[in-house]
């Protein structure tokens, strides 16, 4: 079957001999392992918007499949965690939080409705800026921090750095190694082989995954997030799989270390632990939520406030949100175009689903980028 | 150290030429999206105390130094992420992380969501002094 971008001319390839000789190296090596199809998985929002920006997938041999994870840290916030910070802020208490989040559904209310019925809602880019906000005035403010821990790291940051006393935290962040394990012990999803975050890796250091590799039997490799830095993580991949090798390999080593950032980690597990949480779609990811330690409760509004969830629970979930397949998009066992939604009653102004809301949600970024990326036979 | 650096950013002339374009939408602030797990470098221009001043392609900004990985020097260039400099990039490969930003940053289409997190992470750090 011929791709959809078969001649690979809209390939926007810095070195375009080099992105051939590579994906000729994939299509050898799936070819060698005999079967398929062959599924390989990442846990970045940031690959998959590569990927389809560089329609990546128009080149891989049509038995190797490459579908995104639980990579999309606004997708995963559970709708509990939403209604807190709704509840909060329809208390009367202001709210800071990264932009994504606005639109973020929960239970029956976004902070965006909130925000409508009078709430105070703040976008924030950075902790920093929220504990500008705070310091500008003498109102209680609430952080509603949500990412992994790469972002975690800034949220600890600025809880070490003696903040104003009306500022806390929502904690929302989440810690990828455990879902990463979650999915691997999903008998269907059939993944042979991890795409490891470069960035996230840049703070946890490849060694991390090493223990996963060994028990799981799958290799992981951490890439960048270059076009040819992709596809020769996906070599890398393959070939590890072909020769049995259960490692970890750098296929970033111009910003990954195997031990990390030392210095981050130390402040992120300063200030957090690791505890089960619940992940939205996907279910209670032991170890995957990240909380304040009890020293630093005077900072944590869960502890601060009481906040009331109760009125936002609703008896039944709507029609169409039934129908969302956000929960086994972020799984990798359907994709967004087998969701009877997808570009229909879900889309990015109007989502029904938290993988359409988030950049770095796979519905929003097959959207963004002209639906199935890789049109491979099944278009 | 550092000539390397320079001749790397001299490089990205053009990109710097339309940079402070890209730069205004970053002021609606509802527009763009987190970046989760994007990090964009900038060269390391004046350091006070926790607080670097870096050099984006050219846009000027303030970013931490709270949980940098090694000590960071004038010339340095480190990886940002939502405010923070969260690596030192070893000078020998500085050029190589830089393209794929110059590239990102030069694309300035609000659809291209790479291209639009590349911008929310430039917001995430303060306002430089020159």
């Amino acid at each position: 079957m011929s791709a959809g971008t078969s001649d690979g001319a809209e390939l926007k390839f810095r070195d375009p001999g080099r992105a051939r000789e590579l994906t000729a190296a994939l299509a050898r090596l799936v070819q060698s392992l005999g079967r398929a199809p062959v599924t390989l998985m990442h846990v970045c929002g940031t690959h998959e918007q590569a990927i389809a920006r560089f329609g990546l997938r128009a080149g891989l041999p049509p038995a190797l499949r490459v579908i995104m994870g639980p990579g999309c840290p606004v997708c995963v916030t559970d709708l509990c965690e939403v209604d807190e910070g709704v509840a909060l802020a329809l208390q009367g208490v202001r709210i800071a939080t990264y932009g994504d989040m606005v639109k973020l559904p929960g239970s029956s209310k976004s902070l965006a409705d909130a925000q409508a019925e009078g709430a105070q809602v703040e976008v924030v880019y950075s902790a920093t800026q929220a504990v500008d906000l705070a310091r500008a005035s003498d109102q209680p403010l609430v952080f509603f921090a949500s990412g992994f821990e790469t972002t975690a790291v800034a949220t600890a940051a600025i809880v070490l750095a003696q903040p104003p006393a009306n500022f806390s935290v929502l904690s929302a962040h989440k810690y990828v190694p455990p879902a990463m394990e979650a999915v691997a012990r999903l008998p269907e999803a059939r993944v042979e082989g991890f795409l490891a975050a470069g960035h996230a890796a840049v703070i946890t250091g490849f060694g991390l995954f090493e223990d996963f590799a060994r028990r799981h039997r799958t290799p992981v490799v951490v890439a960048g997030f270059e076009p040819l830095d992709i596809l020769a993580a996906l070599v890398k991949l393959l070939e590890m799989i072909r020769d049995g090798e259960h490692g970890v390999a750098n296929a970033y080593p111009r910003c990954v270390t195997r031990e990390g950032n030392r210095r981050a980690q130390d402040s992120l597990w300063r200030v957090f632990q690791a505890v089960d949480g619940p992940w939205r779609g996907i279910g209670v990811i032991p170890n995957g939520n990240l909380q304040l330690r009890e020293e630093w409760a005077a900072l944590d509004a869960r502890r601060r406030f009481h906040i009331d969830v109760s009125g936002l629970k609703q008896a039944a979930q709507s029609e169409l949100s039934r129908r969302c397949l956000c929960g086994k998009i972020m799984v990798g066992l359907v994709e967004p175009t087998d969701c009877p939604l997808f570009g229909r009653e879900c889309l990015p102004d109007s989502p029904v689903g938290a993988c359409m809301v988030s950049s770095e949600g796979t519905c929003k970024i097959w959207y963004q980028y002209g639906g199935r990326p890789d049109l491979g036979g099944t278009a | 150290m550092g000539r390397g650096e320079q001749d790397s950013i001299g490089r990205l002339a053009p990109v710097r030429a339309i940079l402070p374009s890209l730069w205004l939408p970053c002021l609606r602030l509802t527009c763009y999206d987190l970046p989760m797990c994007l990090g964009i470098p900038g060269k390391v221009i004046g350091i006070d105390g926790l607080e670097a001043t870096v050099d984006f392609f050219g846009v000027t900004r303030k970013v931490r130094l709270d949980v940098v990985d090694e000590p960071v020097a004038l010339g340095d260039y480190v990886l940002n992420h939502v405010g923070f400099a969260i690596r030192r990039i070893p000078a020998a490969e500085v050029e190589e992380t830089l393209k794929l930003f110059a590239e990102l940053a030069a694309a300035g289409d609000d659809q291209d969501l790479l291209a639009a997190d590349l911008r929310a992470e430039l917001a995430a750090t303060q306002e430089g002094k020159k």
